[in-house]
């Protein structure tokens, strides 16, 4: 049994919801409201980043797990859809998912080995909104971090809102270019994002447990990972439990696995033979199709492997499907992105049109280097 | 001013018993209601910089009140006490499991228990817990999993270590 499940079951009973008397409910409501008037607004700083954040640390799943509602649901996979939307595709699809993954697996494994005192990976994540004056906003999060074997060092900067097109641009322009842009967040209402960049926040955990591989994992485990394809999937799998790992939202087997090794070929220091049979396994998943070639946010081309799933929906709103994919670049054997496309609009999409690359996740570094700055 | 008391009362009434409850998870009933009571001056006066969805901004500001307001002292035997009550309160409505992980609850660190208090017992998403505990959600997404491998640990086969963490181990074990 789930120790989740058992702790919400035991929550004590004077701790759980019932209603305040009404003699403390009447002189806390006095005593609050006798302060005076409440003070005038300021420009709030909280945003509702749901951006697949520090790359290489075991946060890499993030994204997926808040924005994936019942990813590959169900312990079947989802079937892809017909009409897949990709925009930004720049050629028709030539090779199969399977045939591309093998190329990068081949490719990958004759990368030399490097070292270094920490690793190090730098990435840009990216998630739409829609403002309330009818325009598309992007809010953007740079994170880096450095880790050894140890702990993990990170840097994390909100970038300031900005307008997503041109066309977006000559709207926020027409509206007057406010430094506050006031977005609707599907749930949680409106708020006001600021349009100047934050200062960098720093962060430091100490401990041995520092990447997410489905469970917390360590240094050492990664080097410990198995070599071939085989080897590594049972190593996965071992924890798949048909639900994903932080929550008991069911989660396909095919889902888990490209959820995990997404994060395994984007952000983690493993040895060529695992990351390329990290791509194998990948190969051999029927659910992961190909999104062809794209050319990623940062302008570098590269091709998607993909696999579909539900999006997670607020109540009362109908469901939409999403694609999250990875975009590598088959001839190094590197991962540049990972993505989230809508394909039917629905929940937290619902706004967008199918086709939009609703958040995104690049790699801009993930190398080992000697010093933290 | 007539909206600002609307929203206010909608809120407090909404939020008043979770802030309540996380309060006394963390320091015990003694001093529940006077941080409860200060929390909510404070978010009248922050009004119109309180999210939509208030909860966790008032766990933040609860927290703060709860470390500036309250001597540390007071806060620590006010939830020995109450965590004494999680695992005696009323012996016949105690099913065997349900001890179990109170007990394993009681024996967590502080901070362990208040992530696994604020996600699974408050509802709160990790980037609304990661913020009322003011880290990154990366960070407490490692945070969280520990905490729940240490409760499954302690639920399974308490260490003696553990056992004696608190001065009321022997009224757990």
């Amino acid at each position: 049994m789930n120790p989740i499940d058992d702790l919400r079951a035991a929550r004590p009973a004077h701790l759980g919801d019932s209603p305040v008397d009404e003699h403390t409910r009447r002189a806390e409501l006095a005593h609050a409201m006798s302060q005076g008037a409440p003070a005038s607004r300021r420009l709030k700083i909280s945003r509702p980043v749901w951006g697949l954040s520090l790359a290489g640390t075991a946060a890499a799943v993030t994204a997926v797990a808040v924005l994936g509602g019942g990813l590959g649901g169900g312990t079947a996979p989802r079937a892809p859809s017909v009409a897949v939307a990709t925009s930004p595709v720049t050629a028709t699809t030539k090779l199969s998912a399977q045939e591309v993954l093998l190329v990068a697996a081949s490719n990958a494994e004759k990368q030399p080995a490097t070292s270094g005192v920490y690793w190090h990976t730098e990435s840009v994540s990216r998630t739409l909104m829609k403002a309330v004056a009818g325009y598309t906003v992007a809010d953007e999060t740079r994170s880096r971090s450095w880790v050894t074997a140890n702990g993990v060092w990170g840097s994390t900067q909100q970038l300031g809102v900005r307008p997503a097109t041109d066309a977006d641009r000559q709207a926020y322009e027409a509206a007057g270019s406010p430094k506050g842009i006031e977005v609707e967040v599907p749930g949680k209402g409106k708020i006001t994002l600021s349009t100047q960049d934050r200062k960098p926040y720093a962060s430091h955990l100490a401990g041995k447990e520092i990447f997410w591989l489905g469970r917390n994992v360590t240094m050492a485990d990664l080097k410990g990972l198995p070599e071939d394809e085989a080897g590594l999937k049972k190593w996965l799998l071992k924890h798949y439990a048909g639900h994903d790992t932080e929550s008991d939202r069911p989660m396909g087997e095919d889902a888990w696995l490209f959820q995990t090794t997404s994060g395994l070929i984007t952000d983690m220091p493993v040895s060529a033979k695992v990351r390329a049979a990290a791509f194998r396994m990948l190969a051999a998943l029927p659910s992961v199709t190909t999104a062809g070639e794209v050319v990623d946010g940062q302008g570098r081309s590269g091709t998607a492997v993909a696999i579909e799933s539900d999006s997670q929906a607020l109540k009362g709103d109908a469901k939409g499907v999403l694609q999250t994919r990875l975009i590598i670049d088959e001839t190094s054997g590197a991962a540049l992105a990972r993505e989230n496309v809508v394909v039917t609009p629905g929940g937290f999409q619902k706004e967008f049109e199918a086709g939009t690359v609703w958040n995104s996740s690049w790699i801009v570094k993930a190398e080992w280097t000697d010093s933290r700055d | 001013m007539t909206h600002d008391r609307e929203r206010f009362t909608t809120m407090y009434d909404e939020c008043r018993q979770r802030v309540w409850a996380y309060v006394v998870s963390r320091a015990g009933r003694q001093v529940a209601d006077e941080v409860v009571s200060e929390t909510f001056a404070i978010a009248w006066r922050k009004l119109h910089d309180v999210p939509q969805h208030a909860l966790p901004y008032l766990l933040g500001i609860a927290r703060n009140v709860l470390r500036e307001n309250i001597r540390e002292e007071a806060r620590r035997e006010g939830l020995a006490g109450e965590l004494r009550d999680w695992v005696a309160g009323d012996v016949a409505e105690q099913v065997a499991e349900r001890l179990g992980v109170l007990k394993a609850m009681a024996r967590l660190t502080q901070d362990e228990r208040e992530l696994l208090i604020l996600v699974v017992w408050q509802g709160l998403s990790p980037r609304a817990a990661a913020r009322v505990v003011g880290c990154s959600v990366p960070t407490f997404r490692v945070r969280l999993h520990r905490a729940r491998k240490r409760l499954q640990q302690e639920m399974d086969q308490p260490t003696a270590a553990t056992m004696s963490r608190f001065d009321l181990s022997r009224e757990l074990s």
